[in-house]
């Protein structure tokens, strides 16, 4: 494993647990609720991008350790395959914490478009220009799922 | 137009125990954060914390350094926000530095005080405290 991979481990690593606590925020508050806020668990730092999921969809991924949950283009191809693709419908554009205060929450359709599909060897798009939606990505290095 | 967090109608009607108790559940999560990236090599770099302001539905997320989140960390009183979320402290804050991209709140009166007691409970939420720390804003004066 290469200095950069290990790199965008922990940083998933890290985003990981960032969501697990706002996941846990949740159950402090004794709040129930059907989506959350997560970050994009994507290897770049700098990336604060957010998006909304259902709790059980998150929940569900959660199960396995080496699946993260990503903006569409902020995979690392040397790191890491998208193994679910989903689509979203809403029109906001914004994926800027700042940005997303005065637009609608991103939310997955009920009816979403999911596939399986191989690693795609495309570079990983900057943060804050990525399409709308998520795409799940399986960690190709065990780092991340080892710090999750 | 999505919801605003972080507001003063966010948390209108919170006692001063209760927006001790919501700033210190934010609190701990961050605690959790530190202690992720600590082990992470993650000393020059800006870590993801999430905003400390009272308002239990905000889930905005605040970069700084294990360095700078240590500072505002060693004073049980100081809490991080986004900018104008401490109108969400329902008047038991105020702003004590102002950065890029977030602020430090000081808790002041009652909730400053259980701020401080309130410090490395195990459950924040339901950590016994005194019947006189129960006040709202409306007792302040």
């Amino acid at each position: 494993m290469d200095e950069r991979q290990q790199r965008v481990g922990h940083n998933e690593a890290l985003f990981r647990t960032v969501n697990e606590r706002i996941e846990g925020l949740n159950d402090a508050f004794q709040v129930v609720i059907n989506d959350f806020q997560i970050v994009c668990e994507c290897g770049d730092l700098d990336c604060l991008d957010q998006l909304t999921i259902p709790t059980a969809e998150y929940k569900r991924i959660r199960e396995d350790p080496t699946l993260f949950v990503l903006l569409p283009g902020h995979q690392d191809a040397t790191a890491e395959a998208v193994v679910e693709e989903h689509q979203e419908t809403t029109s906001s554009s914004a994926n800027t914490p700042a940005a997303q205060q005065s637009t609608p929450p991103k939310q997955l359709p009920s009816g979403r478009r999911a596939n399986v599909q191989a690693h795609r060897d495309s570079q990983p798009a900057p943060c804050g220009a990525a399409p709308l939606g998520h795409s799940l990505n399986r960690c190709r290095n065990s780092l991340a799922a080892a710090s999750a | 137009m999505g919801e605003q967090h972080g507001t003063d109608a966010s948390t209108a009607g919170l006692s001063a125990e209760r927006i001790a108790r919501n700033d210190a559940i934010f609190r701990q999560a961050n605690e959790a954060i530190r202690a992720a990236a600590e082990g992470g090599d993650f000393d020059a770099e800006p870590v993801p914390f999430i905003c400390e302001c009272a308002d239990p539905a905000c889930q905005e997320i605040i970069q700084l350094t294990l360095e700078q989140y240590a500072e505002i960390r060693s004073d049980p009183r100081l809490f991080l926000n986004v900018p104008g979320h401490q109108a969400a402290a329902q008047g038991w804050a105020r702003v004590v530095e102002t950065h890029d991209g977030y602020v430090v709140v000081e808790k002041i009166g009652p909730a400053g005080e259980l701020s401080e007691r309130l410090d490395g409970a195990p459950n924040p939420a339901t950590a016994a405290l005194d019947r006189d720390d129960r006040r709202t804003r409306d007792d302040k004066a």
